[in-house]
């Protein structure tokens, strides 16, 4: 939901205290509905899955939102579940992440279909963001994008069954039927 | 459910004699599982709402699947809707030979790949100006336009709101027309 028109930047948004959760994209304040509980589920079981095969390999940090990532003046997001490497945990500063994470995953809501599928893709895909699950629980779908000389490739894809894994963590792959509700 | 290791063409297609429903993509067959209630709702919905909407302006004819659009030697396909414009009327034989005008698909987990990415790139090539694609799960809907041989975003709407085209000028479709409120 877009809230007020003007150019938002990092400072207004935290000059904002009325305890909602809000994001800026490209300088627009959009206020973040809560999460339905399908959404809360399938982020859940993802992160588990993440967290699990991160902290065994010793790879850095698994966050789930809200936690603010600040990636420009006139962008700061709250993705659903994010990675980041060891080498990047310390670009977090006051409990905010400063830059790009390793991997973020977003599990589309029909209120957000739009944003993650297409303005939040080219966001992360020019901040170069190296790797971005999107997961679709209605189609039980899950595509993983791959940053390739500065463009996001289809790495793997997945609906209704099957797998996908990733490239950035290595090893780590997820049979839908994990995340899904089997139909 | 991709069915059997050969280059599958037109002609084998038609020769096919068991009463399931296929289609040929890039030389391969599909075979296509029953949809599920929910999306036949959908279709439905969209279907009596372009058919007013096309029959009120005597503008062509309007198409429900299963109808066989040949668009090459190797691709036999079966969208979930199509439009065909009355200049573009030739095309109508006991099947489709060609492109019809405006192709709307509803995805379900078993096709989503195949809707977004593989047809979606087959609609393009075969310049079919206008794709929509139908999110059930997501209550989403894009409307894709071909601009100089690519497919552009023309419209999309999640949730709520409408969305508009351009083959169909004039036509919106309000979301909770479709998925309920």
């Amino acid at each position: 939901m877009k809230v007020k028109e003007k150019v938002w930047t990092y400072r207004d948004y935290l000059g904002l205290n009325d305890d909602k959760r809000y994001e800026v994209i490209n300088g627009r304040l959009y206020e973040m509905p809560a999460p339905h509980f399908e959404h809360q589920k399938v982020s859940g079981l993802i992160e588990f899955l993440l967290r699990g095969f991160v902290y065994k390999n010793k790879l850095g940090e698994i966050v789930d939102a809200p936690f603010d990532i600040i990636l420009s003046e006139t962008v700061v997001v709250q993705p659903d579940i994010v990675f980041i490497s060891n080498d990047n945990l310390k670009n977090i500063k006051s409990g905010k992440l400063f830059g790009p994470p390793d991997l973020i995953v977003e599990v589309v809501s029909p209120s957000s279909y739009r944003r993650d599928r297409y303005e939040k893709f080219e966001i992360y895909e020019k901040a170069g963001i190296k790797e971005y699950w999107l997961v679709y629980p209605g189609e039980k779908a899950i595509e993983v994008w791959v940053l390739k000389e500065g463009k996001y490739e289809l790495y793997g894809i997945a609906s209704g069954k099957g797998k996908v894994k990733s490239k950035v963590l290595k090893g780590f792959e997820v049979d839908l039927k994990e995340v899904f509700n089997e139909s | 459910m991709r069915v059997k290791e050969k280059v599958w063409t037109y002609r084998d297609y038609l020769e096919l004699n068991d009463d399931k429903r296929y289609e040929v993509i890039n030389g391969r067959l599909y075979e296509m599982p029953a949809p599920i209630l929910e999306h036949q709702k959908i279709l439905m919905m969209i279907g009596v709402k372009f058919y007013h909407f096309v029959n009120r302006g005597s503008l062509g004819l309007i198409l429900p699947s299963p109808v066989d659009v040949i668009l090459s030697d190797f691709i036999v396909v079966q969208p979930d809707l199509v439009f065909i414009s009355k200049e573009n009327k030739d095309i109508v034989k006991d099947r489709i030979y060609g492109s019809p005008d405006l192709v709307v698909e509803i995805v379900s987990p078993t096709s989503y790949y195949r809707d977004r990415y593989e047809k979606f790139r087959i609609y393009e090539k075969a310049g079919i100006k206008e794709y929509w694609i139908v999110y059930p799960g997501e209550k989403a809907m894009e409307v894709w336009v071909l601009k100089e041989g690519k497919y552009e975003l023309y419209s999309i709407a999640g949730g709520k709101g409408k969305v508009r085209n351009k083959v169909l000028k004039g036509l919106e479709v309000d979301l909770k027309e479709i998925f309920g409120a």
